[in-house]
């Protein structure tokens, strides 16, 4: 842990101590302190969940700590809003973009900080115009303020973001902005990216930038120092020059896994047949080339870094969304239209990651979202009827079969704890009698009792004939539950390898592969 | 089947990437002038294209009125039955005070449009529900006070209100809401009103972020909305000589067509009051000509919803609606 | 949690109940005829053709949408079937029915593949309707004398209880069912609970959404002709108070505008609670007028008060 720093070392733009900060169920930051100093180009690294957003929007304004302090230029500094944080030349660069697209780019730049343009209540445009047409000069952006802001590209935008931190700090009359990018690099060509960085760079002498990245490559390229979350702490703070990517991943992972934790003692190997088959999967702007094969009772995890293409690899395998190219065969059967209702009649299901907007219906009783995919194989006596009967058994096996905590099987499932949330969400897809499950990030933001029942859960429906597809982020749940590991970069599968219990891989080997 | 489906809808795709949606007014404005002329040639005579402009101030005005919710992604349903009211307002009080009742009328207008702003921040409640709730109020309130039939009345300074001549030849009517539209349309586009307006309906998440306050924003804009119905109601009512509480019936789907053609779809967050005008022109243009064409009234209202229902498949912006409610 | 799921829920049905009870108290007290069973034949009869249009709104509400040509589907719906009662009689009813799944089914299509938000559908196509039922009648009402066909409403086949009324009851009881016991009405409820989460089950929203605006036209429709024969004529405008009747119904009983929850068993309560304000305020000789704005100013109190304002992150 870095030294606590003087209040007087003025050389230092912003200090943050001891923060910490939970949500309903979650640690999102332990005790975290960290540094930047004028001029810096600091990055954060760490896994999902780790907590480098919710830092990030604290210093921001947009969420408040439960306790510790920030300091900015060595005065407290205590925002309760984003505007407040402007107003202490704190500038975000948002993940989900922070501008009006159908707005004019100047429009966009000087948004709610119109005061100085103002005579009388009329806007100057001219003027807006103008000091918008200077500010990207002086950036050395080629980007036209009087065009409408959806015209420009995504990082394009981007760039946009970054010079209305500066345009903004120049109306404040702040010196030097601390500029926070959330993931500025997801979403772009490598050629955008190096494009950014330069930008950043050359920035450097008038802001201080904070940034986050899971791509160790760049942070090692652009920052001057690093530091590493996990978990919710800050646990390593580097620097750049003689640090490699192996260092980080080091620190980044290299948690003890623990066997019994994936139940890895009642990990079978599989039966040998093949029931799932791809073949040349294509997705433009998504993946490529992808094959691979599904045996009866294994499970393979499909890993890699976020945009890797996994994820959209799952929303196509379920049906959802339409492959450009490539076949799907099913117990030897080739599918002729992939959708999602075809993919349910031959027996895949999948389980999306979103749960709270894609995967339960929380306005809705327990046994209605159990039951939801099933109700057209549950008729009553032939007709096309509901079978309640029915209905309510199932869900009262699953409740007990999966210890799913509810006062009753009609209660409401945004009442249900995001555990129990995600049992009910599984129960929905094995009620369905299904041969392969596509599971995405399933204990994503749940605690760890509810997560070891769910792993016994897929162990046990594995035991019983199931084959299961798992893309998560999670690398020590990857490794522990799979049978095999498929590992994916930029679209295409790099690696595949066998996982048995016995010889089971650690996080780092995999993280190389996945960078 | 699902070709059908997929012809058009990469037909639709097309006139929106081409940003053909911004000629499109012009574009049906065009064809509607020489459709019409070649029906009958009267349409572009001098006394018609007077009459014609007399018909679309209110229209105008109203238009402009409906602009300010929807450019928000609000709505407000109740402008004809303000527009309405109003004028029967001001009926009943012009026995009395003469010229003067144009002001008690326009005050109820306004109340009226703060009242919708109001209740839609306090309650928090879908605006199309509460102008469906306040148009039956008013539709009610006009009913009530008229006794259900239209109030005729005798005042000639109330009169030159809409048919006084200011500038020899062009009726007061059309001086006015030209005004009036351009004092709204710079509003529009050289305030920070209007830009808000534009930035709460095209992402209303950055700007309450960015600390615009949305609250007073909606009020403000449902509240000027009243106000210019208001106005509209006073000028309709001098212009005919009489407050009829029908008045209202066609103006809504009128109004809320003029801002979708002219350019605003109705998810808001595009667009501007200064488009509205055009799609006032189109609309106008469109009822003039079926009139002058001897086109029956009651075709007219089903030509009209065509028209609206097209334009606005064709403008929405379908992106923004990830799921259609 | 549970115990705001719980106090919500029963309030759902006491708050209701309750205000029923308090209204005919109220009305009782002043004026005894209120309380003759003279004039709860009056109510039935009163309230008979709203209940089915609301039982159609309360689907597309359910659903999440709404539906403002109901209005006008019931008036086309009346004169057409009028026009052609002398020549099938009481065939008219199923003429009646066809015209209302039509406008519903034109609505649900465009709808769902124009992709235009329901309430803006339904509002361009309240005027079209409205114009064709114009142009079919000329602008002049069209009377009704087959008494046959009047008895449908008007009659009794049992005792003194009014044939309008078995209708509604029959279509309450069976369009519950339909929304419990079915599968269309299960998917309705999850449409409306969680869209996409239902998409993502395999529940085919296009389909359903545009069999509700089916059903909401049907229902119409059928409204539209046992209207033309209570009212023993089919005019121009005559379903026009339905539009926020219906609605106001639906929300008053419990089903929330957001959808996803209440159901049509409880729009009968609605429907007798803007029933008696409608027959009490008559009784007081309330004018109609101001029954009217009395309607509006209860329409959004009750929208007010059944919101679910935790479901929508941005109210417009």
């Amino acid at each position: 842990m870095p030294e606590r720093m003087e209040m007087e070392n003025s050389a230092n733009i912003l200090n943050a101590e001891n923060i910490t900060k939970s949500f309903p169920g979650v640690l999102a930051l332990d005790n975290v302190s960290i540094e930047v100093k004028q001029g810096e180009i600091i990055g954060i690294a760490g896994e999902n969940g780790a907590g480098k957003s919710t830092l990030l929007n604290i210093i921001a304004g947009i969420y408040q700590p439960d306790s510790g302090q920030l300091f900015l230029r060595s005065k407290l500094y205590s925002p309760l809003n984003y505007q407040q944080a402007n107003r202490n030349g704190v500038f975000m660069v948002f993940q989900e973009q922070g501008l009006v697209p159908s707005l004019y780019v100047y429009e966009n730049l000087f948004l709610a900080n119109e005061g100085s343009f103002i005579t009388k209540g009329i806007l100057n445009k001219k003027r807006m115009i103008k000091e918008a047409a200077d500010a990207m000069e002086s950036l050395n952006l080629k980007i036209d303020p009087t065009k409408l802001t959806w015209n420009y590209s995504f990082h394009e935008r981007q760039m946009i973001e970054i010079s209305k931190a500066f345009t903004l700090a120049k109306i404040l009359e702040i010196e030097m902005p601390l500029i926070l990018l959330d993931e500025p690099t997801s979403g772009l060509s490598d050629a955008e990216i190096a494009t950014l960085f330069g930008k950043v760079k050359e920035y450097s002498e008038r802001a201080s930038f904070l940034f986050i990245s899971h791509r160790l490559s760049e942070l090692i390229e652009l920052c001057d120092r690093l530091y590493i979350f996990k978990d919710g702490k800050n646990i390593e703070s580097l620097s750049t020059e003689h640090t490699s990517e192996a260092d980080i991943h080091e620190y980044m992972v290299g948690r003890k896994r623990e066997s019994e934790f994936y139940r890895e003692d009642l990990q079978i190997s599989s039966t040998g047949k093949e029931i799932f088959a791809v073949n040349g999967l294509m997705k433009e702007d998504a993946f490529s080339d992808v094959t691979f094969g599904l045996n009866r009772k294994e499970i393979l995890g499909i890993g890699g870094i976020v945009g890797c293409g996994k994820t959209e690899l799952g929303i196509c395998l379920a049906g959802i969304e339409k492959l450009d190219r490539g076949s799907i065969t099913i117990e030897g059967y080739d599918i002729h239209k992939v959708t999602l209702q075809n993919m349910m009649k031959r027996g895949v299901g999948y389980v999306p990651g979103d749960r709270k907007n894609e995967g339960i219906i929380g306005y809705l009783p327990v046994n209605w979202n159990v039951t939801l995919p099933s109700i057209p194989d549950i008729v009553l006596n032939g007709l096309p009827l509901l079978n309640i009967k029915r209905e309510n058994e199932i869900t009262r096996t699953f409740v007990s079969k999966f210890k799913i905590k509810t006062p009753r099987i009609t209660t409401m499932c945004y009442s249900l704890s995001g555990g129990n949330q995600q049992k009910v969400l599984m129960a929905k897809w094995v009620a369905k009698n299904l041969k392969v499950i596509i599971l995405d990030n399933p204990t994503r933001g749940i605690d760890v009792g509810a997560k070891e029942e769910i792993y016994k859960i897929l162990r046990d429906l594995v035991e019983q004939g199931l084959s299961i597809i798992l893309i998560t982020d999670d690398l020590l749940e990857l490794i522990g539950l799979s049978n095999r590991i498929v590992i994916m970069k930029d679209g295409i599968i790099t690696n595949e390898f066998e996982s048995p219990p016995e010889n089971k891989t650690t996080e780092n080997e995999l993280v190389k592969y996945m960078v | 089947m699902n070709s059908i489906i997929k012809l058009w809808n990469s037909f639709v795709l097309f006139v929106r990437r081409k940003k053909l949606v911004d000629l499109l007014p012009y574009v049906m404005l065009l064809v509607l002038v020489i459709t019409f002329y070649l029906i009958t040639p009267i349409f572009l005579s001098r006394e018609n294209i007077l009459v014609l402009l007399a018909q679309g101030m209110v229209l105008l005005l109203v238009g402009t009125a409906s602009t300010f919710p929807i450019l928000m992604g609000s709505i407000d349903l109740s402008v004809a039955a303000n527009t309405t009211l109003t004028g029967i307002v001001a009926a009943l009080f012009i026995p009395n005070i003469g010229v003067w009742a144009a002001v008690p009328a326009i005050l109820v207008g306004l109340g009226f449009g703060f009242i919708n702003g109001m209740v839609s921040v306090k309650f928090k409640l879908p605006s199309f529900i509460i102008t469906l709730g306040t148009m039956s109020i008013m539709n009610g309130t006009g009913l009530l006070l008229s006794g259900g039939s239209p109030i005729w009345f005798q005042n000639d300074a109330f009169n030159w209100i809409s048919k006084g001549t200011i500038f020899g030849g062009l009726q007061n009517i059309v001086v006015w809401s030209v005004l009036i539209y351009i004092l709204f349309s710079f509003l529009g586009s050289y305030t920070r009103f209007g830009r808000y307006l534009v930035a709460i309906g095209g992402g209303e998440k950055i700007a309450k972020l960015s600390g615009i306050n949305v609250e007073k924003y909606r009020v403000m804009a449902f509240t000027f909305a009243g106000l210019l119905c208001g106005i509209a109601g006073v000028l309709q009512i001098s212009r005919v000589e009489s407050a009829s509480p029908h008045f209202g019936a066609k103006l809504l789907m009128d109004a809320i067509a003029s801002v979708v053609i002219g350019g605003t779809p109705v998810s808001g967050g595009v667009g501007g009051i200064h488009r509205t005008f055009i799609g006032v022109l189109v609309i106008t243009v469109l009822s003039n000509g079926l009139d002058v064409s001897l086109v029956h009234p009651y075709y007219q209202s089903i030509i009209k919803g065509i028209v609206v229902l097209s334009a606005v498949v064709l403008t929405l912006d379908r992106s923004k609606l990830a799921l259609v409610k | 949690m549970p115990d705001k799921l719980v106090r919500r829920k029963s309030l759902g049905t006491i708050l209701p109940l309750g205000f029923i009870f308090v209204l005919v108290l109220f009305f009782g007290s002043i004026n005894p005829r209120f309380l003759s069973i003279a004039n709860l034949y009056n109510l039935i009869r009163q309230t008979s053709v709203l209940m089915i249009v609301a039982i159609g709104a309360t689907f597309v509400i359910l659903m999440g949408s709404i539906d403002l040509s109901v209005g006008s589907i019931v008036t086309l719906s009346g004169i057409v079937s009028a026009l052609f009662v002398p020549r099938i009689g009481i065939g008219s009813i199923f003429i009646g029915v066809v015209i209302g799944g039509l406008a519903g089914t034109i609505n649900g299509l465009v709808f769902v593949y124009g992709r235009v938000p329901s309430f803006l559908v339904t509002l361009a196509m309240g005027p079209i309707l409205e114009g064709i039922a114009l142009i079919i009648c000329k602008g002049s009402p069209v009377v009704i004398k087959d008494m046959n066909f009047l008895k449908i409403a008007s009659g009794r086949l049992i005792g003194n209880f009014p044939n309008i009324g078995i209708w509604a009851i029959l279509i309450y009881c069976f369009f519950t069912f339909i929304a419990f016991r079915t599968r269309y009405g299960r998917y309705v409820f999850t449409i409306g609970a969680g869209e996409k989460a239902s998409q993502f089950s395999g529940v085919s929203v296009k389909r359903i959404k545009i069999m509700t605006y089916f059903v909401s036209g049907f229902l119409s429709g059928l409204a539209g002709v046992l209207f033309s024969a209570r009212c023993q004529s089919g005019t121009a405008r005559m379903g026009e108070p339905f539009i926020l009747d219906s609605i106001a119904a639906t929300v008053v009983g419990g089903t929330a505008l957001t959808g996803g929850s209440g159901g049509p068993h409880r729009t009968i309560l609605g429907v007798i609670i803007m029933g008696i304000l409608s027959n009490g305020m008559n009784l007081l000789n309330v004018h109609p007028h101001v029954q009217i704005i009395i309607k509006g100013v209860v329409t959004i109190l009750a929208v007010a008060a059944t919101l679910d304002r935790s479901r929508l992150e941005f109210v417009k």
